[in-house]
């Protein structure tokens, strides 16, 4: 979808069209969840988000600003709630911390999971973001996931562009390192060729 | 970082891109590995690059491990068609138009706009055919006129009102004569038909009833010292001639009274003109 379809889409959506903000929707759906789901680890947190985000940005189509890219405001509000919801969940992760710091740490987004997170499985891949830093999860997720360049990146984050490449290396270094540790993963590794 | 790819004998050293004199032993930066995959390379560095990797079992390596952790990135979730819950909700929240609605206001809102375009184009043309309907005209203003409307209007009004005023005052209660004092006539009422002589009380300033309590009887001060009475034959205002000579002193010219049905409310007296 290139932009003018995309502009024609989301004036259909805005002047009530269901049909077409039913095509935003799946053009969009799968990136968004997917970003939320490698943020947080957990199926139902990215479902709720992707959910409310949507819902949002399709009560305020009238607002949409067509300078911007359509996907860019749909991602801020969608990181914003994702934000949100890990502020109020905010004392049970401190306390988490705290502990943590005395013995293994727990993965920075803990606090989305409950008791039952021993029920939840979480692959290989989800384990290794884990162990990143939130900023250097997410800068990982945009660039190689979603394909965003580094400059909009830093856009959205509102870092300088060598702090998001500085976090990207970093990042990727640990999520490699991360990975290979893995017994797995060595199989895998006989797979990719350059 | 394009089209360079620096090599060098250790690991962590950057040297210039296919420089190196001992290319079986050189391995590639960690700069050069980011480049790599910050998008950073062209062709030709990268192709140079994986050349180096493959001498390079180490490091090669590393990138393998790297382009595998990164295509688990990649690899897209199983994600839920979220499309029913999420048009549900905002159909909840703002509501969409059906087919027919959004046709309605596609077609009013062509409508303004046709309306304002044809608003504008007969501006245009009316500017252009009859330049004076568009023009506004140094006038005079109707503010004098209205202000002297106003001061004649006023006058007039003043000068009703002071009429009415004294109309009124006219009739507003001048004297109130003691009803207390019960006086005798010295003559038959009946004689004062012509109301021109007078009649002659037992105490002045007073009044009387008739015999029958019919007439009421008024005594007057006048001005030439001399008092004077009259009756009321009837109900209703009477009116009293004076002679001669109070009529020359003229400070008392006409008197009516106001008779009171059984002579024993008060009696008005009115200056009439």
């Amino acid at each position: 979808m290139n932009r003018a379809q995309e502009r024609s889409i989301i004036e259909r959506a805005a002047a009530g069209d269901k049909a077409a903000a039913g095509e935003l929707i799946r053009a969009h759906q799968q990136s968004v969840y997917a970003y939320l789901l490698r943020m947080s680890g957990r199926p139902d947190v990215a479902e709720d988000i992707t959910q409310e985000a949507f819902v949002r940005v399709l009560t305020n189509l009238g607002r949409f600003d067509f300078r911007y890219r359509f996907s860019t405001w749909l991602f801020t509000i969608a990181r914003r709630l994702y934000m949100n919801a890990m502020a109020k969940l905010r004392p049970a992760y401190d306390s988490e911390i705290v502990s943590g710091w005395q013995g293994s740490r727990p993965p920075p987004d803990s606090a989305l999971y409950t008791d039952e997170q021993q029920e939840i499985h979480r692959g290989t891949l989800q384990e290794a973001l884990d162990d990143l830093s939130p900023e250097q999860r997410e800068i990982l997720i945009l660039f190689h996931q979603l394909d965003w360049p580094i400059a909009l990146i830093a856009q959205h984050l509102d870092m300088p562009e060598g702090t998001i490449k500085s976090h990207l290396h970093r990042g990727r270094k640990r999520l490699r390192e991360a990975i290979a540790r893995r017994p797995e993963s060595a199989q895998r590794l006989e797979e990719v060729e350059l | 970082m394009s089209g360079h790819a620096g090599m060098s004998r250790d690991r962590d050293d950057a040297g210039p891109a296919g420089s190196g004199s001992k290319p079986s032993v050189d391995a590639p930066p960690d700069g050069l590995l980011d480049a790599l995959f910050d998008r950073g390379l062209d062709e030709q560095a990268r192709d140079e690059l994986v050349l180096a990797l493959r001498r390079h079992p180490v490091r090669r390596r590393e990138v393998l491990e790297t382009v595998a952790a990164i295509e688990q990135l990649r690899s897209a979730p199983r994600v839920p068609d979220l499309a029913g819950p999420i048009l549900a909700e905002t159909q909840r929240r703002r509501g969409f138009l059906t087919r027919r609605m959004r046709r309605a206001v596609d077609a009013g809102r062509l409508a303004v706009a046709a309306s304002l375009l044809v608003g504008l184009a007969s501006v245009a043309y009316l500017q252009r055919a009859y330049p004076d309907t568009m023009r506004l005209h140094e006038q005079p203003t109707p503010v004098n006129d209205v202000e002297r409307a106003v001061y004649t209007d006023s006058a007039a009004g003043q000068a009703a009102l002071a009429s009415g005023v004294d109309a009124v005052r006219r009739v507003l209660p001048l004297t109130r004569i003691d009803p207390s004092a019960r006086l005798r006539f010295d003559q038959g009422v009946a004689s004062l038909g012509s109301a021109s002589g007078s009649i002659g009380l037992a105490s002045p300033g007073a009044w009387a009833p008739s015999h029958d309590a019919s007439y009421t009887v008024v005594t007057l001060d006048l001005a030439t010292g001399r008092n004077r009475s009259t009756v009321l034959l009837r109900p209703g205002l009477a009116f009293v001639s004076l002679d001669d000579t109070d009529r020359a002193h003229g400070s008392i010219r006409f008197i009516g009274v106001e008779p009171t049905p059984s002579n024993v409310g008060p009696v008005r007296c009115v200056d009439l003109p």
